[in-house]
């Protein structure tokens, strides 16, 4: 991956709060049902440049009915050396390096997401990498359209 | 999946002024790069915790001085503890590159978070290859091996 692509910006673009939720949720009234979702979907590919963005929900469930308290919205960057990378590799190492670049732009989310939650005083969430298989779905949007 | 983020969680960003005010006002000419140390610290019970040093360098200035140093700690839970523990087979190998990477790119996000005031240029982060881990990894798996 190291000659395919680099990182070049990781940061918060928007932070919602529902306050109601947010304070139910440092009460742990929650309990057990609680922690985060996360969903990503590559913006745009151009001029070298693939943009991922992330939402991260710090939830709580009720009823079986997800609650957000706080809603984080990311974006990672990576430049890629070969502006026409995805024209001509493989199918298999597309798949790759995006599974790859999900799980960093994830990465960096989280760790900011993270963060939040000491600022919230909420406790750390945990995180369960993205299922592959919907890493290839959310890639196949991106390749076949 | 094979293992789950328990938490990632950072240091304060350690930041060397002069060296900073010095290379703000040099950005222009100045080239900054990322660099990392990930160490495996422990492993016990199917938890495994990577420590990620990462430090700021310019080019221009003495590298032994880096501009700013943060610390990131991940911990990640093995629901299946024999995963690592069957020595240094190919899956086992990417398995803990993956977790590297991951605990690289959460010091990477962690540290532009902390420094998003401090009105830093961007400063790009590669994936390290495989071969700089590669003896770490092997090394590892081998001692951890038990069958």
């Amino acid at each position: 991956m190291d000659h395919i692509f680099k990182v070049v910006d990781a940061s918060l673009v928007d932070t919602e709060i529902d306050q109601y939720v947010l304070d139910r949720l440092k009460r742990k009234e929650f309990g057990r049902m609680s922690g985060i979702s996360v969903l990503s979907r590559i913006e745009k590919f151009e001029k070298s440049l693939l943009v991922i963005s992330t939402r991260i929900q710090y939830i709580g469930m009720e009823n079986e009915m997800p609650l957000p308290g706080v809603t984080g919205y990311y974006l990672t960057i990576m430049e890629f050396i070969q502006s026409n990378f995805f024209e001509t590799a493989d199918t298999d190492k597309k798949f790759e390096v995006l599974r790859k670049c999900f799980h960093l732009s994830e990465a960096h989310a989280y760790a900011m997401m993270c963060q939040q939650a000491l600022e919230y005083s909420l406790s750390v969430p945990l995180m369960e990498p993205t299922p592959d298989q919907k890493l290839k779905d959310w890639s196949n949007q991106f390749l076949i359209g | 999946m094979d293992f789950v983020v328990l938490y990632t969680s950072g240091s304060e960003l350690n930041i060397n002024k002069h060296l900073l005010e010095s290379y703000l006002s040099n950005k222009n000419s100045a080239t900054a790069a990322m660099k990392y140390l990930t160490k495996i610290s422990e492993y016990k019970a199917g938890l495994l915790t990577l420590t990620t040093e990462l430090r700021l360098a310019v080019a221009m200035l003495d590298d032994d001085q880096p501009v700013i140093i943060s610390k990131q700690t991940t911990r990640f839970n093995f629901p299946d503890r024999m995963l690592l523990t069957r020595g240094a087979s190919k899956r086992a190998q990417g398995i803990l590159k993956d977790c590297i990477d991951l605990s690289q790119a959460h010091a990477y996000g962690g540290f532009l978070y902390k420094a998003a005031n401090i009105g830093l240029p961007l400063v790009p982060s590669a994936v390290a290859p495989f071969e700089q881990y590669e003896s770490v990894i092997k090394d590892f798996l081998k001692k951890h091996a038990k069958l």
